[in-house]
């Protein structure tokens, strides 16, 4: 009893607590921030520390590490994310020990950035480097990661893309795109004659790799989601039909022998299937095929040609593209085949959707009045936005993180034939930073491929 | 006699800490209070000045044109100060204020009537602040106990009434766009553009500021946990980016120092959506 009665009391007293907590107003004035610039971040990197008098194929140490920050300071610089400081505005001071391990913080706020990268690299006894950095928040005083890596000195640029993947993931929150590599249709000669051959890439246009003799046309590849393979079309015997290619080992296999035509080939988000356009007697329909049975499913059957699939990165849904409303229009359904809607309404036409591997976004190419488009609308056919705008935009692809589309564009011909090159585009989704790719030749139909492992 | 104590002695420890530790904690919602502004133009158009003339020429400006609604408003405040400053944002004085208020209940009755009636312009308030005061002192004098409910009432407005204070309010709304334009003038916000679901970012950061206007400690971010959690990767380069903001914008030394209890904290949100799509 005289428990309960305590508890009773207690309660009460909480009571009139909470009643007194909330009756008055101890008032903070709340400022409501909602316009901002959306300026590249200033970052300063500076050179991987390392000794000059230890030599590796291809130069010191030192200029390893200057190398690699070169290349993380490109890669940033790019994303149109990042601004890096010119370290002519450095200030210097201090030892380089302790500039690795406690920068002066103040003078790095004095020149304007927001975060410093710093590091160092070495030689191991096993003939490797040692590659470490630090992210510092210069107006925050503290460390934001750090990370080390050993590798042989011929992949040093790879570690530079990994520094800076690393790096844009601390900035920005999403996963970089900086290790990965880009295939793309490389063509030659002139018009009437083009050779076009299958070309790899890293995704800073360096290593560049032909992959195919160019006997064969070769046209749309497209990246596993999963590994380091390709499905692309090829034409064999006059028939184009559908290839795989593992680039790792080289090995290319033709994916079944259709009645048809098969093209627009592209692999399911888990790489177990590709997921194409055939046509048979007549009409184009949109099929898919379990890689591992081989086995075949129809998910379209109508009269109008449909095409150009591309999976949600749930695989639960596809988007493609059909003329079945009269004009060329995408649409999205169920990977069933069922459910079929229309998202896109805009005038002109449709072609080309790719869901972002994101999902929150369907890229496509947009005909418009003599001009093409690339663009981005919600899988709702929501939020339509144009991104880039020229006589002949064509081929969008995601970078695996869904933040930047890779395209090609051709150049007009003149009245004298000439003109009409092509070359591989970058644009980010704000639509501002717009960049070309460098290519040996004419390059279209690139293909982005994901996060090497 | 023992339980007796020990109750005694649990409340005792309860008020004197909670007297201690003040309430700010319970009434963080409070603020959206002030920040529905029906207000007039005339305030920002102070603080430009302000920000522009900095410091000194701010207050001189500020005097002359209000000097006139000022000696009024000081006749009817006499009243109610304790009010004032009871509800003023000083968490401190807080818990103290409470239970004069229970003491001095109509007195606070006045103030409230005149901040019901605040849309008319001020020169009408004086009449009602008179009636109300005087209807008040009647209540008191005819029903000094049986009124509880009354009390109860009271209470509740005379907080809202005393924050919206004509003064007060045109203060907090200087003060509210000194800081934005500030932040935004000096390119201090850099917005992390296009990450996915934008909308969801909001970001507050909580300011603590020394009457020169620079930071005491670093600021916090209001659910700070979100920013260790996995797949709020977002959020927290959301928070970062608010964070070197407000670090990035300090000191903030052009706020009026004669209402430095106005500002010594400041909560300020980020709110990316609208920043992305314009």
């Amino acid at each position: 009893m005289r428990l309960l009665k305590i508890l009773k009391l207690v309660t009460a007293g909480f009571a009139l607590l909470t009643f007194m907590a909330t009756s008055p107003a101890a008032a903070r004035i709340v400022v409501d921030v909602n316009r901002g610039h959306a300026d590249p971040l200033p970052i300063a990197i500076t050179d991987l520390v390392g000794s000059e008098s230890d030599i590796v194929s291809g130069g010191s140490v030192k200029n390893y590490g200057q190398r690699i920050a070169l290349v993380i300071k490109a890669n940033l610089t790019r994303s149109g994310l990042f601004r890096s400081i010119d370290p002519e505005a450095f200030i210097k001071s201090g030892t380089i020990e302790e500039n690795l391990r406690n920068p002066n913080f103040n003078n790095w706020k004095a020149i304007g950035a927001h975060a410093l990268m710093n590091g160092s690299i070495s030689l191991q006894e096993d003939g490797r480097l040692k590659v470490e950095f630090r992210l510092w928040d210069v107006l925050g005083t503290n460390q934001m990661t750090g990370l080390r890596y050993f590798t042989s000195p011929k992949n040093w640029r790879r570690i530079a893309h990994l520094i800076s993947d690393a790096i844009y993931k601390r900035m920005t929150g999403e996963s970089g795109y900086f290790d990965t590599r880009v295939v793309y249709i490389s063509e030659s000669g002139i018009a009437t004659q083009r050779v076009k051959r299958l070309a790899i890439m890293d995704q800073d246009g360096h290593n560049h790799i032909f992959l195919t003799n160019g006997k064969n046309l070769v046209l749309t590849p497209r990246f596993s989601p999963t590994a380091q393979e390709i499905t692309y079309l090829s034409y064999h015997n006059d028939d184009p039909r559908v290839y795989l290619y593992n680039i790792d080992s080289g090995k290319q296999e033709i994916l079944g022998d259709f009645p048809g035509m098969t093209f627009a080939p592209r692999f399911s988000p888990d790489g177990n299937k590709v997921i194409m356009s055939q046509a048979y007697k007549g009409n184009s329909d949109i099929y898919v095929m379990e890689l591992r049975t081989r086995k075949i499913q129809r998910l379209t059957s109508h009269t109008a040609i449909d095409t150009s699939p591309s999976y949600s990165p749930d695989s639960r849904f596809v988007t493609f593209n059909s003329d079945r409303g009269g004009s060329q229009q995408i649409y999205v359904m169920e990977s069933s085949g069922k459910n079929i809607k229309r998202i896109s309404f805009g005038k002109g036409r449709y072609s080309t959707p790719v869901w972002s591997p994101r999902g929150d976004l369907i890229a496509f190419t947009r005909q418009y009045k003599g001009k093409f488009y690339i663009g981005v609308m919600r899988p709702d056919g929501s939020g339509e936005r144009l991104l880039s705008e020229s006589f002949l935009d064509e081929g969008p692809t995601w970078s695996p993180n869904g933040r930047v589309i890779m395209f090609f564009r051709q150049q007009p011909y003149d009245d004298k034939g000439r003109g009409g090159e092509t070359q591989l585009w970058t644009v980010d989704l704000t639509g501002y930073n717009e960049r070309q790719m460098i290519t040996p030749l004419d390059a279209s139909d690139p293909a982005w491929s994901p996060l090497i492992r | 006699m023992r339980d007796a104590l020990i109750i005694s002695l649990v409340f005792h420890v309860v008020i004197i800490t909670v007297g201690m530790l003040g309430l700010p904690m319970f009434s963080r919602e409070k603020p959206t209070q002030m920040r529905v502004i029906p207000v007039e133009m005339i305030s920002i158009g102070e603080v430009t000045k302000l920000a522009a003339q900095q410091k000194k020429p701010d207050p001189v400006t500020k005097k002359t044109p209000p000097k006139k609604k000022t000696p009024e408003r000081k006749v009817e405040m006499p009243p109610p100060p304790p009010k004032l400053a009871s509800n003023m944002p000083l968490p401190d004085m807080a818990t103290k204020p409470k239970k004069v208020k229970k003491k001095v209940e109509p007195k606070k009755t006045a103030p409230k009537m005149a901040n019901r009636a605040p849309k008319v312009t001020p020169k009408k308030k004086p009449s009602r602040f008179n009636s109300g005061k005087l209807s008040a002192l009647l209540d008191k004098r005819e029903e000094a106990q049986p009124n509880i409910i009354e009390l109860l009432k009271d209470k509740k407005f005379g907080e809202e009434k005393v924050i919206s204070t004509v003064d007060v309010r045109q203060q907090t709304l200087s003060i509210i766009d000194a800081v934005g334009q500030h932040i935004f003038n000096n390119q201090c916000w850099n917005i992390p553009a296009g990450a996915k679901g934008a909308e969801g970012l909001v970001v507050t950061i909580q300011a603590r500021l020394s009457p020169d206007g620079k930071l005491i400690g670093s600021p916090k971010v209001l659910e700070s946990r979100r920013m260790t959690m996995p797949g709020q990767e977002f959020f927290r380069t959301a928070a970062e980016s608010a964070l070197r903001a407000v670090r990035k914008c300090a000191p903030y030394d052009f706020l009026p120092k004669e209402q430095y209890n106005l500002w010594r904290e400041l909560d300020i949100v980020f709110d990316p959506e609208y920043a992305i799509s314009g």
